[in-house]
């Protein structure tokens, strides 16, 4: 029985990786996303055992990663790990390589400006707002699976979702990001 | 506006990009290193998977074990200081004897509520009271307007002013000689209201620091043709507070509901005539009759010196299509002192923008005009509509600073006292009906489109450093 738990949750982690990877750097951000996401689903694969079917799986497994990494006090665990490691070897190590400018294609260039503006961005949100953003325009989940995941009332997740657009567009109008791409266009 | 717009587009762009970041492809190695993780997870001992927990379970009984320990010893030396007060004596042979008595009975028994041996010895009347066996649990507030309830239906008391209670006795229709009492702890003076009968049930309507209404049932005797009978009788009184003056109001109709006294002024409804009365010359004005045939009767409020009353139809809450109708509600203003009258508007701050309207013998909000007047954004309005729905709002005062209002769910759990402040977006909720005690302030919220804690609005005696009478 146990082995197969075991065998069942392995096969919700390769078929849900990538998702619930993208959460928690979106959230939390690349530098600990690696980390954080392996402690999160090692965590998690010990409470699977208490699953009983009343959510998705992918709605489970975010829930269950949701409440290790954004509790209070991992929080200020992480924080602190932070401070004493600005970005950890093994990220650094993993960490592509960005191609020099004159590599990089006008597109690929537009993509990563737009790419980096957005996780600048979305660092000044606050996190609630961040999480269900994550949630709702990344992950594409409907305001339910998010309410679950966040254990928020539907407005309270349409609430916050409204708020961290506005944010992010007031943002990305107070970079001129429009003009920096505009400015890309004509240099090429 | 086109820069919000590129703004948007952009953020939805990023946001498209971010789906796919980072690929799949790139995600293979740490997701290898992770189901390796998991399967190195599952070998390891229970003990070492738990080790986490099981610390903080450790720590958390030692942690509880050091609490009761010092709660234990702190309790010790406690009982032993106050014991070793008690007795304690030098022997012959210079040897101290330490008598640990046990405490006294005495010292245990319930302590007397407060003022009941004076209320007791000051009664006239107590041995009846005492045949009863009626408990007396005198009313120990400074709140106002409070009606309680004293053990049974036997006893009503009502805190009027400062330390001044109103007692009634009775309520035993087979007993004769029941009294309303005015109480003053402070001076230590019992005076009886003259009630002219024998008063079976008393009802304080509006207990006010100048006049005090009651509507006494009470019986008569009756002489006819046909032999002596006992008839019932339902008056509305009011009394002058300082010289217990009584004022006879609206004997005809009986109803509580037709009259208010707020400061000064006594307003009485009898029909379409209302009249006014102003304590300082004593005399009763009744108003045009154009301003009677405008006010429906019993929906008007007195708010200092001014009047304010509804014209038009009554709101119908059931009916939201009355709303729509040319001939809706307005506030009219009369100034007593001078007579003018004048169509409130609702956006003006101050306290004509509210107003409380009467149906029937129930007090209740004109709702529809405290949220138009309260808030003028339709979120915060939709708040209170749902409130309404759920409950109803018992009006308590209107003063310049708000509306209180007792707010009653469908359980009595439910049961507070608020103040719609006239910052207009502030709601305290206060421990009594009391505005200046606040209990929690909540102020509303527009992003999270709800009541959410706060500070004091700026106008309240609290929050301008003023003490709150105790």
């Amino acid at each position: 029985m146990r082995e197969q738990t075991a065998d069942a949750f392995r096969e919700l982690v390769n078929a849900y990786y990538g998702d619930v990877y993208r959460y928690v750097q979106g959230t939390v951000g690349a530098g600990l996303a690696e980390r954080l996401t392996a402690d999160a689903l090692v965590q998690a694969s010990q409470q699977f055992v208490t699953y009983r079917g009343e959510v998705g799986y992918k709605v489970w497994l975010l829930a269950a990663v949701h409440q290790q990494v954004h509790s209070g006090w991992r929080q200020l665990w992480r924080k602190r790990k932070l401070e004493q490691v600005a970005v950890p070897v093994q990220d650094v190590q993993n960490a592509q390589e960005p191609l020099r400018a004159e590599q990089q294609s006008l597109d690929e260039r537009e993509r990563h400006l737009l790419c980096t503006e957005l996780e600048q961005a979305m660092a000044k949100l606050p996190v609630k707002a961040r999480c269900a953003y994550v949630l709702r325009h990344v992950l594409g989940l409907s305001v339910a699976e998010t309410g679950i995941i966040l254990l928020l009332t539907d407005g309270k997740v349409r609430t916050l979702e409204e708020q961290a657009l506005d944010l992010l567009q007031r943002e990305f109008e107070g970079r001129n990001v429009r003009w920096q791409i505009d400015n890309m266009q004509q240099s090429s | 506006m086109a820069d919000r717009q590129h703004a948007a587009e952009l953020v939805v762009r990023a946001t498209q990009l971010a789906q796919n970041l980072p690929h799949d492809y790139e995600l293979r190695e740490p997701k290898a290193r992770l189901i390796a993780r998991l399967e190195a997870e599952r070998h390891r001992p229970w003990y070492r998977k738990r080790a986490a927990k099981l610390t903080a379970l450790a720590g958390g009984v030692v942690l509880v074990a050091g609490v009761l320990a010092t709660g234990v010893t702190l309790g010790w030396f406690g009982s032993t200081t106050v014991t070793e007060t008690t007795a304690s004596q030098t022997n012959a042979d210079n040897t101290v004897t330490t008598r640990y008595d046990e405490p006294n009975a005495n010292q245990q028994a319930e302590t007397p509520d407060y003022g009941r041996e004076q209320l007791l010895a000051e009664l006239p009347d107590q041995s009846k009271l005492l045949q009863k066996g009626n408990r007396i649990v005198l009313l120990a507030t400074n709140q106002e307007t409070e009606l309680l309830r004293l053990g049974t239906n036997e006893h009503t008391g009502a805190v009027t002013k400062d330390d001044v209670v109103l007692l009634f006795v009775g309520g035993d229709s087979s007993r004769e000689g029941e009294r309303i009492y005015k109480f003053n702890s402070t001076s230590r003076t019992l005076q009886i209201l003259p009630t002219g009968g024998n008063v079976m049930n008393v009802a304080v309507w509006k207990p006010d620091r100048t006049y005090v209404v009651l509507t006494l049932l009470s019986r008569t005797e009756r002489q006819s043709e046909g032999g002596a009978g006992q008839e019932l009788v339902l008056t509305t009184l009011a009394y002058e507070w300082e010289t217990l003056t009584p004022t006879v109001l609206d004997t005809a109709q009986g109803a509580p509901g037709q009259m208010q006294a707020n400061g000064k002024w006594l307003v009485s409804t009898a029909g379409n005539e209302v009249r006014v009365r102003n304590s300082i010359d004593g005399e009763w004005r009744l108003l045009t009759q154009e301003m009677n045939d405008a006010i429906e009767p019993g929906q008007r409020y007195v708010a200092g010196n001014n009047l304010y009353f509804l014209t038009g139809r009554p709101y119908d809450f059931m009916n939201p299509e009355l709303k729509e109708m040319p001939d809706a509600p307005r506030v009219q203003q009369l100034d007593l002192l001078t007579g003018e009258l004048r169509e409130t508007l609702p956006d003006v701050p101050g306290e004509q923008n509210v107003i409380g309207a009467w149906f029937g013998q129930e007090m209740k909000l004109a709702f529809d005009l405290l949220i138009t007047n309260f808030r003028p954004s339709g979120r915060s309005a939709d708040a209170l509509g749902r409130m309404q729905q759920l409950g109803q709002f018992t009006l308590y005062g209107l003063d310049s600073r708000g509306i209180h209002v007792l707010y009653q769910g469908e359980s009595t759990r439910q049961e507070a006292f608020y103040a719609f402040w006239n910052d207009g977006k502030t709601l305290v909720r206060t421990q009594s009906q009391n505005p200046e005690r606040p209990g929690l302030t909540l102020i509303y919220d527009e992003q999270q489109q709800k009541f959410v804690s706060g500070p004091l609005p700026a106008n309240h005696p609290l929050a301008q450093g003023k003490a709150v009478r105790q």
